[in-house]
């Protein structure tokens, strides 16, 4: 039975109704990432003895009559820097490698768990999140499924790469300026970074307070839902956490379009991608009536508020390390991490205030609109060890180019599905955000659903992993 | 009035007087690729530097989108 391209669904569907046990749903998992991530490169730890621990208990459960959860028995893993009990926290780096192993699981972990969910390891990313490639030289270079000599994205590479390598059918990951919508893109799955303050980040290492924010990655939209309702909850140790009760989303995937109003943004997220980018962002939006364009001013000043913001928060975060052992970071981190610890306290003032400023701007298109559509990447994935991206005529850096249009979004914290176009340059996928007005995740799904019904978002396991 | 003029902005010279303030101790050679780096900031930080803010907008950085 060839489990890994089922989806979450549909394997707890099998370990409910008896057709498997969890112990085999995990391990067919371990067996498919020992064959499969030497290849990928995605995992950085496998929990094996936890696993099929945590495995047998769902199987007593079931056994004395219990509901274990809707993802009963559903192999999960998570980037890095969620805490993971009994596993060091990397956060892709050397550096926290002599810190102990976490004494708890992360909330949104524990989250997946609570739904009957088993984590199976922790993933590979880019050092400390900050970047868009997961070029990491400490844990080597996350590859892309789709093309093993190009980039799986970052910072959460390994979360989308062992999604679409069908090495388990979710993950978790975390978006400060795109990691979760960039690797989504760039390896054709669906992933959610919700509103700012929607899930509680506790329990792990994470990167800039003002700007972070954690979600999930699937391949159906009804897996990505479970997931991202399994993380929701009250968590007061997460004081950016905006509590508001639970916001279902699943029972609304068959709503389709009606009264949804949408548009394609222009401007800024018309600039500065390949053609194909842009065709993929015109193909969803056409297939959810998005015939008007829109502008949303200042989106390149409100994306270059939020690289400041970075990376001052950054800079200060590791302000010690970098002070006492510079020379254990990543290469491609530590100097914009020294960078960051230099910038001047007036322009990281002005960049919260021209964000305050940007987001009453934007929240002023939602008046007249429900969801707005943009590409999530300028590009597909791109060959490892590249520098430059050509697009639009231009030549510019690549890795700090690959957020130019997930940065403005999540500066101000809007929830955005990042929506997979497969064969959209080439052999290669490209993600499409569906950007919302702040709690309307809602909306987001049922466009989701509706792109996932008439086949042009769909999210396969990647051909040569099949 | 804009914050600064990042054409006349010396970044070593920046990095090399900054760096003390901060804690940190690099060679020459090192203070060179900070203030390559930190060009890189001000480069893609630019649009926002320059960006003419209201005054009255709050900043505090934790907020309800």
């Amino acid at each position: 039975m060839n489990l890994h391209t089922l989806t979450a669904a549909a394997l707890a569907g099998k370990v409910r109704d008896r057709s498997i046990t969890a112990r085999m749903a995990v391990e067919a998992a371990l067996a498919r990432i020992a064959a499969h991530n030497p290849s990928v490169n995605a995992f950085t730890d496998v929990v094996t003895v936890r696993a099929l621990a945590r495995a047998d208990a769902i199987d007593a459960a079931f056994a004395r009559g219990e509901d274990p959860g809707p993802l009963a028995g559903v192999p999960f893993a998570a980037k890095n820097l969620f805490d993971v009990e009994g596993v060091v926290t990397l956060a892709g780096s050397i550096i926290e490698r002599r810190r102990p192993p976490a004494t708890s699981d992360a909330f949104g972990v524990a989250g997946l768990e609570a739904a009957g969910a088993i984590c199976v390891g922790c993933l590979n990313m880019d050092e400390y999140a900050y970047g868009f490639t997961t070029e990491n030289s400490h844990y080597g270079p996350c590859r892309n499924p789709h093309d093993l000599t190009r980039i799986a994205g970052g910072s959460s590479g390994g979360s989308g790469s062992a999604v679409a390598a069908g090495l388990v059918p979710i993950t978790l990951g975390t978006d400060t300026n795109g990691s979760i919508r960039v690797p989504a893109s760039l390896n054709g799955i669906w992933g959610i970074k919700p509103t700012y303050g929607r899930l509680s980040r506790s329990g792990g290492v994470m990167f800039v307070p003002s700007l972070d924010h954690v979600g999930p990655f699937a391949r159906s939209v009804a897996d990505l839902a479970l997931a991202y309702e399994a993380m929701q909850g009250e968590d007061r140790s997460d004081p950016a956490q905006h509590w508001r009760g639970l916001a279902p989303v699943s029972l609304h995937l068959e709503a389709g379009l009606v009264g949804l109003r949408v548009a394609r943004l222009g401007g800024h997220f018309a600039r500065h991608g390949v053609a194909a980018a842009q065709r993929a962002a015109d193909t969803v939006a056409d297939a959810l009536g998005g015939r008007e364009h829109v502008e949303i001013r200042n989106a390149a000043a409100g994306r270059a508020a939020a690289f400041l913001i970075t990376a001052a928060e950054g800079g200060n975060q590791h302000a010690e390390d970098l002070r006492t052992r510079a020379q254990d970071f990543e290469p491609l981190t530590r100097d914009r991490l020294l960078a960051g610890m230099l910038i001047p306290a007036q322009w990281v003032v002005h960049a919260q205030r021209l964000r305050s400023q940007y987001r009453a701007e934007v929240a002023a298109l939602f008046q007249d609109w429900d969801i707005l559509v943009a590409p999530a990447t300028p590009s597909a994935a791109t060959p490892i060890g590249q520098d430059i991206l050509e697009a639009d005529g231009q030549s510019v850096p690549l890795r700090a180019s690959f957020g130019v249009y997930t940065q403005p979004i999540s500066c101000i914290g809007l929830p955005v599905i990042a929506a997979p176009v497969q064969n959209a340059d080439g052999s290669l996928p490209i993600g499409v955000q569906l950007i919302g007005a702040p709690w309307a995740e809602e909306k987001l799904f049922r466009a989701a659903a509706h792109l996932e019904r008439m086949g042009i978002c769909t999210a396969p396991v990647a051909p040569d992993f099949r | 009035m804009a914050m600064l003029d990042p054409a006349r902005f010396d970044a070593l010279a920046y990095v090399t007087a900054a760096c003390p303030a901060v804690g940190l101790e690099l060679s020459p050679e090192r203070l060179q690729e900070l203030a390559a780096a930190f060009t890189l900031v001000l480069r893609v930080g630019t649009p926002a530097l320059t960006f003419d803010v209201d005054p009255l907008a709050e900043p505090a950085p934790v907020f309800t989108p």
